[in-house]
């Protein structure tokens, strides 16, 4: 990743030959992106996405009514080891459009927005070896990584506590119901949840 | 709280599929820290919310009044989606997540599925604001409930009453109306064409003699802004063609019968004037048994229940006033006077039941055929459809069939044995209270009233054993602690509709009230203080509903009689809603037991 960041003009060069220049501009606005891909594997360097979701945070509110849920057929079939996880079948995912056909869409949708997620450094490489295949570039947008967030929020307070990070502890603790559980969309709206609560409600107590 | 699982619930399960979609499109949520004011007093909502988890209070900031609290699956606010601004205040008492949808959305949900819409009409506390969402005239109900306004108005125009006939001829002939109206002195008549063929042809009147003498001054008029519905009772009731209408006390136009027709889409009037028509009893007979059909079809279009009980009233004292013209001798016509008792004397009836009905007759009248005549008539009601009354008040049973005096004479008997603590002569006399006359010289019915009234108002001991009648029957609430019982059924006339009928009955003729209809009867006694708006409101809402959960069971074909609510039948949410009723039911008999004073209760 800190090589990525390193290369960044290049891309920003490279990009411009794309209609996605404008994501290299830095953002203004008061959204961001709450992202999430349920993938064939948890290697960033072969794992293909099968399902992304994205929805869009503006300040308060978490907009549903704009939000992006998309089925992707991946080049090699589905492990069979992480079928029980996500519960999407090979079945349920022919037809469904390939990568190229799916990446300008997420593009166009998170532009140049922070982009937000539960261990989004594995989203985002995945994304941008996409990305770099098919325009030349990674994904310049800023993460934002919710475990960091949550730490930062609860370390400040109990700086000796051991931190469990686990998606379901982070949920209880928040006390922000489970929409629907490895589902890209599911856990792109819980995560958004939150982040809204860490954002703006009362410090979470681990007592 | 998954966006599908909002579907499994009520109301939201009557969407389609389609709108279900529409609805989740729309979807958004909030995150509302503690102690969030978010909506205030006096703004315009633009959103509908579903709490998923959390803590919300109505509340009225400026003088720190709490009204209600809303938590997970509750939504809020009702009244505001229909374009009027929020009426209190909300904050979060607790972090809390909401789903919002647009309030355009919901508003196009209510239009597009009269189902959901009804759930809202239905909910006790939000009868107004259902109200006041008629905007576009999408579906019936919305139809109905067109209120008169420029847009359904013909102008009025109005003439000097010394203008000549011609004129007058003229000046139709040149406007194009039917109908002018006629001043004379300040008094307005109207003037149709009919009256101008009337004078000029059969009276032979010179064409340049006024108008005046041919105008119709006994005019019966509506207000500006009240519903169409009711322009068109007035005009059944009175069997007139034409009302005119006011704003305050001036005339604003005209509306006629066959311009509000052509507005309604139900047979409401075609079946009116089927009865008005009818010149053998057959002929009426027909036209009594399309009444259920009418009945069935205003409930399917989610007409409100108020609105049907009122034109059952209207038709069915129709009925019974054509079958009285036509059975009785145009001579003893004049000198009797035909009551109908118990629910149709209130106005309260949904469907043809029972035949209440009883015969005033003047005291030197001979009328030999009497208790021929009179049998004839009942059997004919029931073939007609409406069956025997159990208590046998009917006209063929000659104990409800007196002269005026005989009349008076059993109502001070009954007042006297009613102070005795005799129930039975109480019931006789709440039976005769409500009696509203149908047909003949409806002046004979007036003292007998007065009678009651007078013998029962201020009269502290009376009226408390009068009431205490209301609560001889126990609130079937516990029955609900075993819903799964397969005959699991409850009497809802004995449970809820006669306590509060008998209940309001007992305060309107301790106030000296002269009107029949319990809703009517309620709101008099709001006015006078008695009871506080809330209750009565809450009194009316629940008496409605009991009222369209019979008609409800009784429509959708049960083998049970017409009180018995099949609880399975009912969907989670008529449950609540029964249960919340019952509630209102239980605390109005307190207030009975202490407004009256009834001690062992």
């Amino acid at each position: 990743m800190q090589l990525v960041r390193l290369l960044r003009p290049f891309d920003k060069r490279r990009a411009k030959q794309t209609p996605f220049a404008d994501m290299f501009t830095p953002y203004q606005g008061d959204e961001i992106v709450s992202l999430d891909c349920e993938t064939t594997s948890l290697d960033p360097k072969s794992a293909e996405i099968i399902t992304l979701a994205a929805v869009k945070i503006c300040q308060q509110k978490v907009m549903m009514s704009q939000k992006l849920s998309i089925k992707i057929q991946p080049k090699t079939p589905i492990n069979a080891d992480s079928i029980p996880v996500h519960h999407i079948r090979n079945q349920d995912i022919e037809g469904a459009m390939s990568i190229e056909q799916a990446l300008p869409l997420i593009l166009n949708f998170i532009g140049n927005r922070p982009i937000l997620g539960y261990f989004i450094k594995f989203d985002l490489a995945v994304l941008s070896r996409y990305t770099e295949q098919a325009y030349g570039f990674h994904l310049p947008n800023r993460p934002i990584e919710l475990c960091h967030v949550y730490y930062k929020k609860v370390n400040t307070y109990y700086p000796d506590a051991w931190l469990d990070h686990k998606f379901e502890t982070l949920a209880t603790t928040l006390d922000i119901p489970i929409l629907g559980r490895h589902t890209a969309m599911g856990d792109a709206i819980t995560v958004a949840l939150m982040y809204l609560q860490l954002n703006y409600g009362k410090r979470p107590s681990l007592l | 709280m998954d966006a599908q699982l909002i579907f499994a619930n009520s109301p939201f399960d009557l969407l389609t599929k389609y709108q279900q979609k529409l609805f989740s499109d729309h979807l958004d949520i909030v995150y509302l820290p503690e102690q969030t004011h978010f909506l205030h007093q006096g703004q315009s909502a633009t959103h509908f919310y579903i709490i998923i988890k959390g803590l919300v209070e109505e509340y009225n900031a400026a003088n720190n009044t709490l009204y209600t609290h809303y938590s997970s699956q509750d939504f809020f606010d009702i009244r505001s989606q229909f374009g009027s601004p929020c009426k209190h205040d909300y904050r979060a008492l607790e972090e809390t997540l909401c789903y919002t949808l647009p309030t355009d959305i919901f508003r196009e949900l209510l239009s597009t599925n009269p189902e959901f819409a009804d759930y809202f009409q239905r909910d006790l506390a939000q009868k107004y604001a259902q109200l006041e969402a008629r905007e576009g005239s999408k579906n019936l109900s919305e139809f109905i409930l067109t209120r008169i306004d420029d847009s359904n108005l013909q102008p009025a125009v109005v003439i000097d009453a010394k203008m000549s006939l011609l004129q007058a001829t003229q000046m139709m002939l040149e406007q194009k109306i039917e109908t002018l109206l006629v001043e004379q002195e300040g008094v307005y008549g109207m003037l149709t064409g009919t009256d101008l063929l009337k004078a000029g042809i059969l009276a032979g009147e010179d064409r340049n003699s006024p108008v005046a003498n041919h105008a119709n001054y006994g005019l019966i008029s509506i207000d500006y802004g009240d519903f169409l519905f009711n322009a068109m009772l007035a005009m059944t009731q009175n069997r007139i063609e034409r009302v005119v209408v006011k704003r305050g006390p001036s005339i604003v136009g005209i509306i006629e019968m066959s311009h509000v027709l052509s507005l309604f889409s139900t047979h409401s009037h075609v079946v009116a004037l089927r009865i008005a028509r009818a010149q053998t009893i057959d002929e009426l007979k027909t036209a009594a048994h399309t009444l259920n059909n009418l009945v069935e079809n205003l409930t399917n279009n989610g007409i409100k229940i108020v609105f049907i009980m009122e034109l059952m009233a209207t038709m069915n004292g129709q009925i019974m006033e054509k079958l009285f013209q036509l059975l009785l001798p145009k001579a003893i016509q004049d000198r009797a006077c035909l009551m109908v008792m118990g629910s149709e004397g209130r106005g309260e009836q949904i469907l043809k039941t029972d035949q209440d009905n009883g015969l005033i007759i003047e005291d030197d009248l001979e009328w030999p055929e009497q208790s021929q005549v009179l049998t004839e008539f009942s059997q004919h009601l029931l073939s007609f459809g409406y069956p025997p009354c159990p208590g046998n008040v009917m006209v063929s049973n000659p104990a409800w069939v007196k002269s005026q005096s005989q009349w008076q004479q059993q109502i001070d008997s009954w007042i006297s044995r009613g102070l005795q603590g005799d129930t039975d002569s109480m019931m006789q006399l709440a039976i005769i209270n409500d009696a509203h006359g149908v047909a003949g010289n409806k002046a004979l019915l007036k003292p007998i009233k007065q009678q009651i009234l007078a013998g029962c108002h201020d009269r502290e001991l009376m009226l408390s054993q009068f009431a205490r009648i209301a609560l001889t029957f126990a609130t079937p609430l516990s029955i609900f602690g075993n819903l799964k019982s397969k005959d699991a059924e409850l009497d809802i006339k004995k449970g809820g509709i006669f306590t509060l009928v008998h209940g309001i009955r007992s305060l309107a003729i301790e106030q000296g009230i002269d009107v029949n209809n319990s809703f009517a009867r309620t709101r008099k006694l709001i006015e006078l203080g008695v009871l506080d708006p809330k209750q009565g409101q809450d009194l009316q809402e629940t008496l409605q509903l009991f009222f369209w959960l019979r008609l409800e069971q009784h429509i959708t074909p049960s083998k049970k009689g017409i009180n018995l609510l099949d609880i399975n039948q009912l969907t989670p949410n008529e449950r609540d809603l029964l249960r919340h009723g019952l509630h209102v039911v239980k605390k109005f008999k307190s207030f009975l037991a202490h407004h009256f004073m009834i001690r062992d209760y």
